[in-house]
């Protein structure tokens, strides 16, 4: 069962604060259960199609995309198991509602790059860019819409970690903690 | 809804969901493979009817008793005379791809890079059949390769030099016919042990394992287009063929000499009859006027006149940057020998799983009853007619412009193939034995070689050196990799005019053939008979 620990965390999904002495900041809303859950089921679902080799729609723009970004150090079947577990991880965290404030950094990570054919691929995102896009560039430029949904399930959560942990500061200094970075340190 | 979300109920219902995701994807994909749309070939061998299944057999041994009663045997006879012996099913282990270690091709389209070690993949393609249309607009596609083809050169060069040192030099004294320098070998990089000597005492099965092999296939730098490849000496010369997307890999030191002399059987003695010179369309009359037949001037016209081909044409479905004429067939096949250009073997699909050949010479093709690599072509008239260069695929002929050879042209064409001479080898006998009052003892140890411990002479006989069988030598017990089949045998009557070796030119000059035949038939040679070896092939 889920529940929430002396410092006020929530055992299962990590939301509120998770480290010692950081005060519960309730996020603004709570993730909406049906774009978490619909993010999270195309995440896992997409990403685990990139495991099995041909089933992928996205296997040659994906694939691509990163041996280029990669400048051809990744293979393509390699870039597309990194790619397929990162999608899965997300997608589960997203499912079960688990360690999304982690899992925000490695959304944007991951958007960022389905984002990247447009310009490293123009050839095959677009029929005539920037307005005519192929395909496979109307599947990415749809991905706004996927990170409209990740941030708005995200960012009160990120926001209410961030608020904690800002908190959490103020109040060490309010209480004359010493300073976790020591001058010798620093030097 | 925000109960529900707090409720382990959802997090119950998520797991059961994504669960039934995981068996749905996998079972969906066992099922996907195999099909007509998969690239994953299905590797589920159907049941064997069970013995009670295979019927009729026995239904023939069926008895007529007095009475009228039909008697039959119902067991499983088959598989024995007494039904009370159980007979093993046999080991159906032969009958299993082999296919472990090995990926699924790459998704890729026409152009995109292809990894440089295709033999570690195998699959299906989604169609036997070509397409004409590129993958973008044309000025896209342009575009597409000028942003890649550096990067990719960079790479093609760097790949090459992991795999030889292109910086031996040439063997002193030893020439090709027309006088260009022999490179000196073995080139091969060593990786983890320190002598060829060394990596011949250890097992294929150890050189496998230890990724010890230094001979793996040379794949086309770009297999997702492949098509010809023309070296850097003759694109010089003809500009036409520079193509937009990749370069040739190999150091023109490693290539065979531009232009090549050409012999011919029926005029032993002008020697060099092209004296020099490329022959083209343009000057192959007043070349050749006087001195061949009519068919064969006509048939010599014909392989001087180019045509479109799959990359190299008129239309958008193009790697030239201008529209082209095509390619004839002695663009490749210089003065009737080669330049070192090489394309694929249009012998297999799907089309990454065809091999990387070099051109090799028609010298000497009048003693071959058996043509071109894999497809085991019977006559010079049949390889003339369908060396279409459409990489097998008359579908795109007909999209780009029809060569359409007709028969009797093509006839013609084997007419001037067929007085294609090898070159002069003034060592060797009428029967094609060293003359020992010519030859060096190094050169006639050699030949005991050839024909003792080395085995050549078991597939390399004749007047030719060639016997037209073709052999499976099982490379890929070396290496994990996708196996190749069988090849047919290269005739080595003239040999050193036309580096690099083997079919796909993974063996760059004499030595690494000597060294690779070493390991791949285990045949114990010291360095001192491989040197031999080597004297002695620079003699045919």
């Amino acid at each position: 069962m889920r529940g929430r620990n002396a410092n006020g965390t929530d055992t299962a999904t990590g939301h509120g604060a998770s480290e010692p002495g950081e005060p519960e900041i309730k996020p603004v809303y709570g993730p909406p259960t049906m774009l978490r859950l619909s993010a999270g089921y195309v995440y896992f679902h997409f990403g685990i199609l990139k495991l099995f080799p041909d089933l992928s729609p996205a296997e040659l723009i994906a694939g691509e995309a990163i041996t280029r970004v990669s400048f051809h150090m990744l293979d393509m079947s390699t870039a597309l198991f990194i790619l397929a577990w990162m999608e899965v991880l997300i997608g589960l965290c997203f499912l079960f509602d688990f360690q999304l404030h982690r899992v925000f950094y490695l959304f944007l990570f991951h958007q960022a790059g389905t984002f990247a054919p447009l310009v490293i691929l123009p050839e095959l995102a677009f029929k005539f860019a920037p307005f005519a896009p192929t395909m496979e560039g109307q599947y990415i430029l749809k991905n706004v819409v996927s990170v409209a949904a990740g941030l708005t399930v995200l960012l009160p959560v990120v926001r209410a970690r961030g608020k904690a942990k800002k908190l959490a500061r103020q109040r060490r200094r309010d209480a004359g903690a010493p300073p976790t970075v020591t001058p010798e340190v620093a030097r | 809804m925000s109960n529900y979300s707090a409720s382990g109920q959802q997090r119950l219902f998520v797991l059961g969901f994504v669960a039934l995701m995981v068996w749905g994807v996998t079972t969906t994909y066992e099922r996907y493979r195999g099909t007509e749309l998969s690239r994953v070939p299905s590797t589920t061998r159907a049941e064997r009817p069970t013995p009670a299944a295979r019927v009729s057999y026995e239904r023939r041994y069926e008895t007529k008793a007095n009475d009228g009663s039909v008697s039959t045997f119902d067991d499983d006879r088959p598989y024995s005379a007494d039904p009370s012996v159980l007979i093993e099913r046999p080991d159906d282990s032969i009958l299993r791809p082999l296919t472990d270690g090995l990926e699924i091709y790459p998704s890729v389209q026409k152009g995109m890079r292809t990894p440089f070690d295709l033999w570690r993949y195998y699959g299906r393609g989604v169609s036997s059949f070509s397409s004409p249309v590129l993958p973008m607009r044309f000025d896209q596609w342009l575009s597409y390769h000028r942003k890649q083809k550096p990067a990719l050169m960079r790479d093609v060069y760097a790949y090459m030099d992991s795999r030889y040192d292109f910086d031996r030099g040439a063997i002193p004294g030893a020439f090709m016919s027309g006088g260009k320098p022999i490179m000196a070998g073995p080139i091969a990089r060593l990786k983890g042990v320190a002598s060829f000597e060394a990596l011949a005492k250890l097992s294929p099965e150890e050189i496998r394992e230890r990724d010890l092999f230094p001979y793996k296939p040379l794949a086309h730098p770009i297999q997702s287009t492949a098509h010809m490849v023309f070296p850097d000496e003759w694109v010089v010369a003809h500009p036409e063929h520079e193509r937009i997307d990749v370069d040739m890999d190999f150091p023109p030191e490693y290539l065979p000499e531009f232009p090549p002399p050409l012999f011919l059987t029926t005029h032993k003695e002008l020697g060099d009859v092209s004296n020099g010179h490329e022959i083209t369309l343009d000057n192959h009359y007043d070349m050749f006027d006087g001195l061949l037949t009519p068919e064969q001037m006509e048939g010599l016209k014909e392989l001087l006149r180019p045509s479109p081909t799959t990359w190299f044409n008129h239309t958008d479905h193009r790697i030239t940057e201008q529209p082209s004429k095509g390619v004839a067939c002695m663009d490749c096949h210089v003065n009737g020998h080669t330049n070192g250009a090489f394309e694929l073997g249009p012998d297999a699909r799907p089309h990454m799983a065809r091999l990387r050949v070099d051109t090799p010479t028609l010298r000497g093709n009048y003693n071959l009853m058996q043509l071109s690599s894999r497809r085991s072509i019977r006559s010079l008239d049949h390889f003339s007619e369908v060396e279409e260069y459409f990489d097998g695929d008359p579908g795109m002929m007909q999209a780009i412009g029809p060569r359409a050879v007709k028969r009797e042209v093509s006839n013609r064409m084997a007419d001037f193939n067929a007085i294609v001479d090898y070159p002069p080898a003034p060592k060797l006998d009428p029967l094609g034995r060293l003359i020992p009052e010519k030859s060096t003892e190094q050169e006639l140890r050699g030949e005991a070689l050839f024909k003792g411990k080395a085995m050549c002479s078991q597939c390399h006989h004749g007047a030719g050196f060639v016997d037209d069988q073709m052999y499976d030598l099982q490379v890929e017990r070396f290496y994990v990799g996708r196996p190749e089949g069988p090849i047919k045998t290269f005739p080595l009557r003239g040999i050193k005019d036309s580096p690099p070796y083997l079919h796909d030119g993974r063996l760059p000059t004499l030595a690494d053939t000597v060294e690779f035949f070493n390991l791949v038939l285990q045949l114990g040679l010291t360095e001192q008979e491989k040197d031999d070896l080597e004297a002695y092939l620079l003699c045919l």
